[in-house]
This record gives structure tokens, C-alpha cells and sequence, in this order.
């Protein structure tokens, strides 16, 4: 923990995330004005002391944007994450634990969804549901957990053959108290690092999704740089704030994340 | 090594046949008519029935997966809904535009990123390393569709030195620019594997040996190390080539570059059942391929590998 936190990477990429959240928390407060007020007669004003990042065409305060568009980022970042973490944590549970039939066809699984083009399979899931940040969290999830799945069979297939848990066995300890006790401590690190090295990945599909138009429709980072793309030659800070924000939030993300392997690097133990 | 190449091509069938089917059905998942598509809005339902009938649309789904698989296994990917094209010749006609952006971005990304990890390698820990591993990150870590635009505003609006977007005469002029901002996130990948590469490298014992029978500095980098560091420098090569193809869409947005990436966009929006399934088949085919070419690669770079 010590070690963590005197860690340079952790100390800056932490620093930026936990201010990054509470932007997101505060946004209403923070925010100068409402995301979605439209005034009509300041659109495409240059960032001035009433609008520090300018407006955009319908003369919404592009500050006020950025910080509620963190809410989406984050919050789609986080979701997805944990929920496509605890997908590929049963799914790799079961599949190196019982290995055989059930890992053969739990791993042809993950094989298919990580040959697919990765931002065309995201996006053919989410027009199956109503245009949204569900939509968006439910399509990176039932992506992303393929990659979670992957690296808790190996480490599960590894801790499977330590001795603690033959001498578990041999005392009689039930299939799913073997896991739940000795296997999902033992793959936290890498879970961990796993989480945080894709957060960045998650924030930035949402992006992508939200500028190719099947994302959410409230005010997001990757909505707004469409926004401004037909724009650029007269207002070209519509989409340089959002992305300048959406880099400085993925940045902070892989640092942290880079710093925690270095950290908890499992190698090294 | 024929046993190890045919037992890799059996394995992709199975999972070829898992793509194409989880596509099929996403499709079919989503909410919209195709025929009502095709016919517009204003269409009667007796036109609507008529082109549901020629697409086999009235049929119930097991049958038009089966007929779609069947027709497949000949080779056939169907027709687009949209021009009545075969898909086969879609691809084909928007393929090379994709290929070529590919092949631009990864020149780009291999020309700087191997040469910064480089000579980092040289340097560890310099102020030079550093700054490039700082970069490398901010690499990382921009979005390619926000950094497209920024190379845009400020190479082509700005400066007024390269054309904004689109593909143009074909020329190099217009390819610059989505080569790079397509590239950059392997740049940064590549320059970090390629120092790390080559400072494992340089700790081994055959170029303490190279060294002391008075090999040239430059014959040891070369020569010696850098052949032995370009193994897993390759596969990262390797890999972002074929996601650079399927993640070209992107890129192509922004550019309005008129490849496969952003047609496969519009036959989204379209809900082009055929041109989608067959892009989604032909962008993980070569994903698989290219795989194992890089496979196949290894153990002609390096002869320590054996395939079983």
C-alpha cells in the first residue's frame, strides 16, 4: 500500500480520477449553466468569461457540457467494467475450474466474441435496444467480459494445482467454497489491474460510440466532438474541450492502471 | 508443420461459423423492418410483402439462417438490400481503400514508433526516454476520431498544407493525415514493446558475447539484438494491422475515407442485413488469418520454434 501510493504513476492518475469524479458528482453544482439550456442568439461563441470553453451551434455552454458529459463517461466506464469483470469471473471460474467439456465450449465462446470486429460488435448489440446509456453499457459488457474470462481461467488453472486447495479438497470443501475462498483472492491483482488498464477502453468505445451516433443522447464527450466536427472551420472549440477532457480522463486511467501493475505485479511476487 | 496449419484452418471453421451465426441473429434482434427499409416509408404493405418475398424476408428464421449458410458454403454472400448488389463485389470495390489507409497507418506507426522505443533502448532512463514514454502515453490515450479532427484543424484548416478529407486523385497527399491519426495508437504501443524488447535483449549473454569478439556497436544493435527484439515486436505489428482494418470505422468517419469501414456504418443505419453479416465474416476471417500468418512468421524468424 505504501509502496502504491509514493508510486508516480499512481499519485498523478489517481489524482486526476478522484478529481474527475467529483466533477461528475458536483456537475450540478459546478456547471454554470444547465447542459441542455439552448440561447439561441450566443451559438457558437468563442470561450469568453461567460462561457469559459465558448457555446455550441444551439448556444449551449460547452463548460457546462464537458462536466456533465463526465457523469456518462464515468459512469459507463465503471458499469461496464465491473459487469463485464463479473461475467468473465464466472465464466473463467467455470471454465478453468472444471476444464474438459464445459472450458471447451465456455472458450470457443470467448474465441468468437474475440474475433469479431471489436467496435462493430458493440455496436451491432446496442441498436437492438432503445437508443441510451443502457444500451451502450449492455453492448461493451457482453464485449468486453471475453478478455476478463480469458485471464481468470489461466490464473484460476494456476491456483488450481496449488496444494492449499488439494488439501482443501481432501478435506472435503465444497466445489464453490474452493473458489470463493481460494481462487478469487488469489486472481484480485490481476483482476484489478485488468479493471483499471480497460477503463480507459471502456470511456473510449462510449466515445466513439456517442460520435458515430448509436450512444447515449444526453450531453457526452464523444456527441459533443460529432457536434463540433461540422464545424470545425468556425468553432473549433466545440470539439476541442469534450476531447481534451475524454484524453485527459483516458490518460489518468491508463496511468493509474500501469502504475498498479508495476505495484502488484504478479511476476515479481 | 502442413498438420499444424491444416489443425489451425480446422479450428476457424468453428469459429467462423459462431461469427457469422451471432451476426445473423444480432441482426434479426434489431428492431426495423428491412423491406420497410428497402421500399421506404411510403411503401403499400402488398410492396412491402413483394420485396419481403424476393429477399426470402417471409421466411421463418431457421430457414433463412440455413439458406444464408447454405449459400455461404458456395461462396455466396447474398445481395445488398440497399443496391442490389452482390456483397462479395462490395467488399471487393471498398476493401483496398481500407486496406490502404491500414498499410499507411502502420508505416507510419512503425516508422515512429520502432525508431523512438529504439532509441530509448539505447538511452534508458535519459531524459529522451522518458519524454518519448511520456508521449507514448498521451498516444495511448487520445481518441483517434478527436485527434483526426485536431490534425485536421491544424495541418488543413489552419496551415492549409494538406487536404482536410476525403480520398481525393488517390494521392499520398490525402492519406497522410488518417494514416496518421489511425497509426498513432500503435505508435505508442510499438515504441514501448520495442524498448522493453530490447532491454531484455540487450541482458543476454550472446551480446555480452557479440561485444567481447569486438563485433561493432552498431553490427551488435542491428544484427544482433534488434533480430532477436523484432519477434514480439511483430506480433504487436501484426495485431494492430488486423484491428486497423475492422477499427478503421472511425477513421473513415472522419475523413469521409470511402472504405469498408464507413460503408459498413451506413449499412447499419440501413439495416443491410447481408452487406453487415458479410463484412463482419470478411474483417474476422482475416483477423483469424492474420493470426496465423504471425504464428506461421515466428518460427521463420526464430528456429527455436517448433509447431506441433
Amino acid at each position: 500500500m505504501k509502496k502504491a501510493l509514493r508510486h508516480p504513476y499512481i499519485l498523478l492518475g489517481g489524482g486526476v480520477a478522484i478529481a474527475l469524479f467529483c466533477v461528475a458528482l458536483l456537475a450540478p453544482v459546478l456547471a454554470p449553466y444547465s447542459p441542455d439550456e439552448i440561447d439561441l442568439d450566443a451559438f457558437y461563441q468563442g470561450p469568453a468569461w461567460n462561457h469559459w470553453f465558448g457555446t455550441d451551434n444551439l448556444g449551449r455552454d460547452v463548460l457546462s457540457r464537458v462536466a456533465y458529459g463526465s457523469r456518462v463517461s464515468l459512469g459507463i466506464g465503471v458499469t461496464t467494467r465491473t459487469f463485464s469483470l463479473l461475467i468473465g469471473l464466472i465464466v473463467g471460474c467455470l471454465s478453468g475450474y472444471y476444464g474438459g467439456k464445459v472450458d471447451l465450449v465456455l472458450q470457443r465462446l470467448v474465441d468468437i466474441t474475440l474475433a469479431f470486429p471489436f467496435l462493430l460488435l458493440v455496436i451491432s448489440i446496442a441498436v437492438i435496444f432503445p437508443q441510451g446509456v443502457f444500451a451502450v453499457f449492455i453492448s461493451l459488457s457482453l464485449v468486453m467480459w471475453a478478455g476478463a474470462a480469458r485471464l481468470i481461467r489461466a490464473q484460476v488453472m494456476v491456483v488450481r494445482e496449488r496444494e492449499y486447495v488439494t488439501a482443501a479438497r481432501a478435506f472435503g470443501a465444497r466445489d464453490f467454497w474452493i473458489v470463493l475462498r481460494h481462487i478469487i483472492p488469489n486472481s484480485y491483482a490481476p483482476a484489478l489491474i485488468w479493471w483499471t488498464m480497460g477503463l480507459g477502453q471502456a470511456i473510449m468505445a462510449e466515445a466513439g460510440l456517442s460520435f458515430l451516433g448509436v450512444g447515449s443522447p444526453e450531453a457526452s464527450w464523444g456527441g459533443m466532438i460529432n457536434d463540433g466536427a461540422q464545424a470545425l472551420r468556425v468553432a473549433p472549440w466545440v470539439s476541442l474541450f469534450p476531447g481534451l477532457a475524454l484524453a485527459l480522463t483516458v490518460l489518468a486511467f491508463n496511468l493509474l492502471g500501469e502504475g498498479l501493475r508495476d505495484v502488484l505485479d504478479v511476476r515479481e511476487q | 508443420m502442413t498438420s499444424y496449419i491444416l489443425r489451425r484452418l480446422l479450428f476457424m471453421a468453428p469459429v467462423l461459423l459462431g461469427v457469422v451465426t451471432i451476426s445473423f441473429f444480432l441482426g434479426r434482434l434489431a428492431p426495423g423492418d428491412p423491406a420497410e427499409a428497402m421500399a421506404g416509408q411510403r411503401a403499400t404493405e402488398e410492396q412491402k410483402q413483394m420485396i419481403a418475398q424476393k429477399y426470402g424476408l417471409d421466411r421463418p428464421l431457421a430457414e433463412q439462417y440455413l439458406t444464408y449458410l447454405y449459400n455461404l458454403a458456395r461462396g455466396d454472400l447474398g445481395l445488398s438490400y440497399d443496391s442490389h448488389r452482390p456483397v462479395s463485389e462490395i467488399i471487393a470495390e471498398r476493401f483496398p481503400y481500407t486496406l490502404k489507409l491500414a498499410a499507411g497507418a502502420m508505416f507510419a506507426a512503425v516508422l515512429l514508433g520502432v525508431s523512438a522505443g529504439l532509441l530509448s533502448a539505447l538511452t534508458p532512463n535519459s531524459w529522451y526516454d522518458r519524454a518519448a514514454m511520456v508521449i507514448a502515453m498521451l498516444g495511448i490515450s487520445t481518441p483517434v476520431f478527436w485527434l483526426g479532427l485536431l490534425l485536421m484543424y491544424f495541418i488543413s484548416v489552419r496551415l492549409n498544407w494538406l487536404p482536410p478529407s476525403g480520398y481525393g486523385d488517390g494521392g499520398i497527399r490525402y492519406l497522410i493525415l488518417p494514416a496518421i491519426a489511425l497509426g498513432t495508437q500503435s505508435v505508442a504501443m510499438l515504441a514501448r514493446m520495442t524498448r522493453a524488447a530490447m532491454l531484455d535483449v540487450m541482458r543476454e549473454d550472446y551480446l555480452q558475447t557479440a561485444r567481447a569478439k569486438g563485433a561493432a556497436p552498431a553490427v551488435v544493435v542491428t544484427r544482433h539484438a534488434f533480430a532477436n527484439a523484432a519477434i514480439p515486436i511483430l506480433t504487436i505489428v501484426a495485431a494492430d494491422f488486423a484491428s486497423y482494418l475492422s477499427g478503421s470505422v472511425l477513421t473513415e468517419k472522419v475523413f469521409s475515407w470511402p472504405g469498408l469501414g464507413s460503408h459498413i456504418m451506413l449499412a447499419i443505419s440501413q439495416r443491410d442485413y447481408p452487406v453487415i453479416n458479410g463484412t463482419v465474416l470478411f474483417f474476422s476471417a482475416m483477423f483469424l488469418a492474420i493470426n496465423l500468418l504471425v504464428d506461421l512468421l515466428y518460427g521463420f524468424l526464430d528456429p527455436r520454434i517448433r509447431y506441433e
